[in-house]
This record gives structure tokens, C-alpha cells and sequence, in this order.
């Protein structure tokens, strides 16, 4: 389903990414570790097309990505978390959903077709109201996402991201800072997308969570990937040892 | 074009003031990422100030210039202090608007206090240039300026580079929590660093109003070019600051040759936005692309 | 009793100059500081037009038209650029825009302005007496103010409002960014230029000076006293800015004194607002102020240095 091939990308003098190659197979969970620096999250932003990459290819279900913007890639099928979460702040739960609902935001529509609108801004509603109940934060649907718990941010921004109907999500720490419950509650919906026949790829530093939920596992260690394989693999492989804990 | 040599000498001169006013924005913004659209008018108190103890109270000229660098560093203080340190914490927007009120407010103030009448310091008649190979003519006040200039941007940047403040002050340029971390006063610092601004505006206020003449929006022009040289040399860059101000000061010189001369302020802007479309990092700038581009 | 009217036709034009303003940097969050020009080039457009024949209706809108389009171009390289930088070549183009009504004699006879602008009219009626004007002009701000509010709270502009307060974000989610911001440039700039026109035959006499950066300080200010980000706020500031200098007139002052005190009147609000009621009189939404003020948004940026 996504094919990276020969990647590359260099900061000034720091190769963030070099000659990285993986493969990710649809309706799989595939875990992407590594330690801090190891170029996970650049790998991200290259995919996303938030970063252009120096060499190389990005291929999604046999179309080049490469050098699209990222709004394009996102319109494609691709949804993305960030680290840091990105909610809009000064937006209401419901209008963070509303925004990711494929739905028809032009000036012309907006301003002419009132009832074609009202009519499908009632139906994304219902949409948003259902991906929230899933995710338990119904309850907060008018509060303003910058008044929200961390933990619920970090809910809001998966129920976020399914609003948006992609095919292959890229999460990036899903479970990071999150305590025990919703740590298991996150895995327990991350497992659900995957019945729903989408494609999942995360970054995660918590091996605990990576070794349960992925079926297969992408090591990288200094901008290259080290290793693949199922998690039991990749728990014995050598070099990825050495990477955490040698230098 | 025999008028391209004067017209280049004219360059020079301009160049050095928007280098001295283009250095305290530099600095200014080089700490704070704050651009202080309200510097040119410390230029303009500088100016006046000046003025006053001269003319007004017929003080020397040189106790003129030092007493109007000390009132207009005062002034910096008080601004910096009262009105943008609760800025800088509230986003983008809020310290740059505010330095848009202190402009407009220090302009009408000065325009109460003193009239919209030109003011000199000229109490004779003008004096004759002097003469230069190449059909240049310079005034002894013009080669004062391009002097003082060259020497300030000297002093400033050994300063920087020897002195433990002036090393504290690129420190905290570069990293502010390092800085911090390291024990360097930063408030102090940047108060330091707005008093150094001030001081080159006032003494480049000082020495324009003495070649030209003084009123309350000689500020405005000067402090927009000197802020479009700063931009053009490199946002937070000291070196681009001073080769910004020289680069616009020459090339709106010398534009006038061939443009009308009434575009002669056009032509920064014209330069201003061609860097930004095609390069606008500056022309030294040390900020990545993908921090100003989208 | 024209005086008061005359005051109303102001806060009309101005409450038309401030919504849209807010449009742009409030609502879309691009720190725009072209608005002057383009209310200039609406005056200028509707001027011309007008001056040579067209009747006043057409007019007004190639006023909106030419402003708007002058709007999109500029949006093109500008909404390329972060925060600051924005703001300092819209502030580049806004320049270059007075520099050419200043020095184009052939078109605009430069400082000298144009007079006899003719009073607007519809259809043979003339707007001669103030009273008279003022309806009109109030029913181009109720029209401005509806269609703002619409857009502001239609699926559009909550696209736009994403867009401001987290553009990365944004994208992720698959919107076209500057398309957007394009549109917001373009639409603010459409209304300044009615507005524009609407000044340009209220005068009758336009001269670049009536469209420099003081006067969009003056319309900034008008938008941070209302409240950023509120369409009612835009137009409450816009009254206060305009009423509040009137008493002055009554004081016998010469007129340089006057305009001095006027100045400083509305910098010294808009500096006393920012420091202790930055959202204004009726902004609810902390627009303008960032999250967390202790670790800010500032602080970050130097540390990345």
C-alpha cells in the first residue's frame, strides 16, 4: 500500500533521513521505533509532504506522492497525528471534527447554497457525534479543544483523524503521556481501525504497546532502518539492541 | 553618466544612516524576533532633542549629541519597559501593532510640543561643498556622517566581539534559555541591547537634522528604509543590517537615474519584496527557509 | 444637524473598513497591512470611473472588483510567507501603492488629488445632502456586515479560522491553505474598496494622504478596541474611534494642534487596550493572546532560534 524507496533528507549538515526502504502492506499495524533522532518523525513529515525530500521516492497504492503538497496527500487518503498535538485551539470540539469530515468548505457553496449546506453540515454532524461517542468525548462537544485534559486532547485528535475517512494513518505517539487506562483504551480503538480495513503506521517509544498491537515492526537507527520484522523478531534483533542501547 | 558618481556618493551617505537606525532593529529583533516600528522615531527624538539643547539652550554641539543620546535611550527605557515587555508573551500580533501606537504617539507628541514648522540647526547660511575628482561635491557635514558612521559600526562590532557584554548580547541572541541557563542577566541584557539602538538612532537623528532639517515624520521614511535594510541583509543578522542600509541607500541613489524621482522611496519597497519573494532568508540571513516560508 | 449626520456617514465607512479588516486579520489571521492601499484604490477606482462617465452603480462595483483583484495578487506571494514576514511585504506593496498614486500624475494627478468627485447617485436620484448619503451609506454597511457574518460563521469560514490558529493542522486535514487565505485577501480587500468609493463621493476630493499607514494604524485600532474576531466588535470600534475625537472640534484649538491631540488620542487607546484588554471590548475569544503566556509562544522561538 506505501512504498518509501531511497529516501533521503539533510538538514544544513545533519542527514536527518538516508537511502530509507520499506514497505507497508494494506490493513496492517506496523510499529516505526527508534531512538530519539533516528529520523521517525522526519520520515513522517516526507510521507505527509510537510518535508521535501533531497532523494527519492513515496509511492501510495502505486501513485508517486513524492513532491505533492501536503493537503493533497491528506485529500488522497492519508491522515496523520503529530507529536505535539495540533488541535485548533480556539475551536470547539465538534468544529475540530467538523473540519476533518469530508465535506464541501468553499466560499461559493457557502455563501449561496443554504439548504444543500444545512442539510450536509446535519449529516456531518451526526457523523462527528458518532466518532465522539466512540471515543467517549460526546459529552465535551461544545468545549473549546484548547480547554480540554491532555488525555482528551490526545482522543480528540484520533477521533480527529478517523473523521477524516483515510485509508492509511500515520500516528505519531499515539500513547505518549498517556496513564494506563487510556493507554489501553487507545490500543483498543488503534486495533478497531484495523477491522474497519484501514492501514496504520506509529511511532511509539512505549515497546509495551508497539510489541501488542503491530504486526510488524520498522526499526531505524541514525536516519536508516536497521531492522523489520514481527515484533518478536525485531525484540531479539541485534542491532536494534545496540541502537537503544549503545551509541 | 557623469551624475552616476555623485549619485553614488549620495548612496553612501544614505547607506550609512540606514545602516546606523537598521542596526538597532537588527539587534532589537535579532533577541526578541520583535520588529519596533516605532524605532525610527527615536531617530527623530534624537533629532529634536538635539535640536533643543543646541539651539534652544545653545549648548555645544557635542554635548548636544551626547545629551540627546542619554534622553533618547530614556526614552527607549521607559517604551520598552511600560508598554512592550507585557507584549512580547501575547503572540505576534500584540507587540508589533503596540510599536505602531508608540510611532503615531511620538510623532503627534513631538508635533504638539513643537510645531509641524521645520526646525535646523543651521543659524547661517549654507555652507559651500567641497569638491571631489569626478565632479562630486560633498559637504563637510556629509563626510561627518559617512565617518561617524563607518566608525560606530566599527565600535559596535568590537564591542560584540570582545567585549563580556557584547559577548553576553550575542549569546543571548543566539539562545535565549542557554543564556539563561549560563547566568547571563537576559533582562538587563536586552535593555542593553534596546539602549545601544537608541544611541545609534539619536546620534544618526543628530547628524541628519544637522545636514537636512528636522520635523515630526523625518522618522518615518528613514525608520521604514532602515527597517526594509534589515530585512533585505537578513532578519537578526548585524552584518546584513549594515549591508542592507548601504545596499538600498546606493541602489535608490542611484535608481534615480533612470526612474522618476518621485519613485526614489519606492524602490526599497520594490527591493524589499523582490528578497522576500525570491530569497528571504536576506541576503546574509541565518534563519532556514522553512522558518519563514510556508 | 448635518454634523451628526456627517459623523454617521464616518462611522458607516469606517465600520465597513474595520469588518473587513477583521476578516482578514482576525478571522483568517493573516497580519495583512495593505487595507489602506485598497481602500485607496476602491476611491481612486470609483473616482476615475465615475469622472469620465460611468455612472455611479458600476462604479462601486469595479471599485469592490479592481480592490479585490488587487487583493488576490497580492495574496499570491504574501500568503507564501510566516507571521512577521507577511506583514512586512503587504507593508511593502501598501507603500509602493501610494508611491504610484503619488507619482503617477498622468492618472491620479499625484499629490494634487482629484476633485470634484460627483456625489453618488442610483438611477437619477442624487445623494446630495448628507442625511441623504448616510442611508446610502448605511445600507452598503448593513449589506457588508450580513454578508461578513455569513461568511464568518458558514463552513468557509471555519475552514479560515483553522487555518489561523493552526495552519499545519490544517493542512493535515487536507485543506488547501492559501486557497483559502486567498480568498480572505481578496474579500477584504473587495470591501475596503467599496468603502472607498463610498468616501471618494462623500468628499468628493481624494488625495493619497487619506490612505497611508496611519490610517490603517487608525483602522487597527478600531478593531483591537471592539474585539478581534467579532464582527459587532469591528463595527463598535469603529463608532468609538470615529465619535470620540469629535469634542476637540468644539475647543478652538488650531487645527495642527488638533490633529496632533487626535493622534495621540487613538495610539494612546490602542496601546492602553493591548496592555490591559487585548480582546478587545467585545471579543470573547482570547484571539490575539496565545495559550500558555509563561512559556510562550516567543520563548520557543528563540530557544529554535
Amino acid at each position: 500500500m506505501l512504498k518509501v524507496v531511497g529516501l533521503s533528507k539533510s538538514f544544513g549538515g545533519v542527514k536527518a533521513v538516508q537511502n530509507c526502504k520499506f514497505e507497508i502492506e494494506r490493513g496492517s499495524i506496523v510499529g516505526l521505533i527508534g531512538p530519539n533522532g533516528a529520523g521517525k518523525t522526519t520520515v513522517f513529515n516526507l510521507i505527509t509532504g510537510f518535508l521535501k525530500p533531497d532523494r527519492g521516492n513515496i509511492i501510495y497504492r502505486r501513485k508517486n506522492i513524492t513532491n505533492m503538497p501536503p493537503h493533497k496527500i491528506a485529500q488522497l487518503g492519508i491522515g496523520r497525528t503529530f507529536q505535539i498535538i495540533r488541535l485548533f485551539p480556539q475551536l470547539t470540539v465538534l468544529e475540530n471534527m467538523l473540519l476533518a469530515i469530508p465535506s464541501n468548505d468553499s466560499l461559493f457553496t457557502s455563501a449561496l447554497q443554504f439548504r444543500v449546506v444545512a442539510k450536509e453540515q446535519k449529516e456531518n454532524i451526526e457523523k462527528a457525534m458518532e466518532l465522539l461517542k466512540f471515543v467517549g468525548l460526546d459529552i465535551k462537544v461544545n468545549a473549546l479543544a484548547q480547554n480540554l485534559s491532555y488525555g482528551q486532547q490526545k482522543l480528540l485528535e484520533i477521533a480527529r483523524v478517523l473523521a477524516l475517512d483515510a485509508d492509511l494513518l500515520l500516528l505519531d505517539e499515539p500513547a505518549s503521556g498517556v496513564n494506563l487506562t487510556l493507554l489501553k483504551k487507545i490500543a483498543g480503538l488503534i486495533k478497531n481501525m484495523r477491522k474497519s480495513g484501514k492501514t496504520i503506521l506509529l511511532i511509539e517509544h512505549n515497546m509495551d504497546f508497539v510489541m501488542k498491537i503491530c504486526d510488524k515492526v520498522i526499526a531505524m537507527d541514525h536516519g536508516k532502518e536497521i531492522a523489520y520484522g514481527t515484533p518478536k523478531q525485531i525484540q531479539k534483533n541485534k542491532l536494534v539492541l545496540d541502537a537503544y542501547l549503545g551509541g | 553618466m557623469s551624475i552616476i558618481p555623485q549619485l553614488l556618493l549620495n548612496g553612501i551617505i544614505a547607506g550609512g544612516i540606514y545602516a546606523l537606525v537598521a542596526l538597532g532593529y537588527s539587534l532589537v529583533f535579532g533577541v526578541l524576533r520583535f520588529i519596533n516600528f516605532a524605532h525610527g522615531e527615536l531617530f527623530m527624538i534624537g533629532a529634536y532633542i538635539g535640536w533643543v539643547f543646541n539651539i534652544v539652550f545653545g549648548v555645544n554641539i557635542l554635548i548636544a549629541i551626547l545629551m540627546s543620546i542619554i534622553i533618547t535611550i530614556g526614552v527607549s527605557f521607559l517604551i520598552e519597559r511600560f508598554v512592550y515587555q507585557k507584549l512580547y508573551t501575547k503572540g505576534l500580533m500584540p507587540p508589533i501593532i503596540a510599536s505602531f501606537g508608540v510611532s503615531i504617539f511620538l510623532q503627534a507628541l513631538i508635533l504638539m510640543i513643537f510645531g509641524a514648522q521645520i526646525k535646523t540647526y543651521r543659524t547661517g547660511e549654507i555652507q559651500p561643498g567641497i569638491s571631489l575628482p569626478g565632479g562630486m561635491i560633498i559637504t563637510k557635514i556629509q563626510i561627518v556622517i559617512i565617518a561617524v558612521s563607518i566608525v560606530l559600526m566599527i565600535a559596535l562590532f568590537l564591542y560584540l566581539k570582545y567585549t563580556k557584554t557584547g559577548k553576553a548580547m550575542r549569546a543571548v541572541s543566539n539562545n535565549y534559555q542557554v543564556a539563561l541557563i549560563m547566568g547571563i542577566n537576559n533582562k538587563t541584557i536586552i535593555s542593553y541591547i534596546f539602549a545601544i539602538g537608541a544611541g545609534l538612532a539619536a546620534i544618526g537623528g543628530v547628524l541628519v537634522g544637522i545636514e537636512q532639517n528636522l520635523t515630526p515624520t523625518m522618522g518615518v521614511m528613514i525608520g521604514i528604509k532602515a527597517l526594509v535594510a534589515t530585512v533585505v541583509g537578513g532578519l537578526g543578522n548585524i552584518r546584513g543590517a549594515v549591508m542592507g542600509g548601504f545596499t538600498i541607500g546606493i541602489i535608490e541613489n542611484i535608481g534615480i537615474a533612470w526612474l522618476p524621482s518621485g519613485y526614489k522611496d519606492a524602490i526599497a519597497f520594490g527591493i524589499l519584496i523582490l528578497m522576500l519573494i525570491f530569497r528571504p532568508t536576506g541576503l546574509l540571513g541565518r534563519k532556514t527557509e522553512e522558518e519563514i516560508r510556508i | 444637524m448635518s454634523y451628526f449626520a456627517n459623523i454617521l456617514v464616518f462611522i458607516c465607512i469606517y465600520g465597513i473598513l474595520a469588518i473587513s479588516l477583521n476578516l482578514t486579520i482576525g478571522f483568517a489571521g493573516i497580519f495583512n497591512l495593505t487595507h489602506a492601499a485598497f481602500f485607496g484604490i476602491g476611491a481612486y477606482t470609483s473616482a476615475l470611473l465615475t469622472l469620465t462617465g460611468v455612472p455611479f452603480w458600476l462604479s462601486f462595483i469595479c471599485a469592490f472588483l479592481i480592490a479585490a483583484i488587487f487583493g488576490f495578487l497580492i495574496s499570491l506571494p504574501a500568503t507564501r510567507l510566516k507571521g512577521i514576514y507577511l506583514a512586512i511585504v503587504t507593508f511593502g506593496f501598501a507603500e509602493i501603492i501610494i508611491a504610484v498614486m503619488k507619482n503617477w500624475q498622468g492618472l491620479t494627478r499625484g499629490p494634487l488629488g482629484l476633485p470634484g468627485i460627483p456625489k453618488a447617485s442610483l438611477f437619477g436620484f442624487k445623494f446630495a445632502s448628507t442625511w441623504e448619503f448616510f442611508v446610502l451609506a448605511a445600507v452598503v454597511l448593513i449589506i457588508t456586515y450580513v454578508i461578513i457574518s455569513k461568511i464568518v460563521n458558514s463552513p468557509f469560514g471555519r475552514t479560515m479560522r483553522a487555518i489561523r490558529d493552526d495552519e499545519i493542522a490544517a493542512k493535515a486535514l487536507g485543506k488547501n491553505v492559501m486557497k483559502y487565505k486567498s480568498y480572505a485577501m481578496l474579500i477584504g480587500a473587495g470591501f475596503a474598496g467599496i468603502a472607498g468609493s463610498l468616501f471618494a463621493h462623500y468628499i468628493t476630493f481624494i488625495d493619497p494622504s487619506s490612505f497611508t499607514l496611519t490610517e490603517l494604524i487608525l483602522m487597527l485600532s478600531m478593531i483591537v478596541v471592539g474585539g478581534i474576531a467579532s464582527v459587532p466588535g469591528a463595527l463598535l470600534g469603529a463608532a468609538i474611534l470615529v465619535i470620540l475625537p469629535e469634542p476637540l472640534r468644539f475647543l478652538y484649538l488650531p487645527s495642527s494642534i488638533v490633529a496632533a491631540i487626535r493622534q495621540m488620542l487613538f495610539s494612546g487607546i490602542l496601546i492602553a487596550m493591548l496592555l490591559f484588554k487585548p480582546n478587545g471590548i467585545l471579543g470573547e475569544r482570547r484571539l490575539l493572546l496565545k495559550k500558555n503566556a509563561k512559556s510562550s509562544w516567543f520563548i520557543k522561538k528563540l530557544w529554535r532560534g
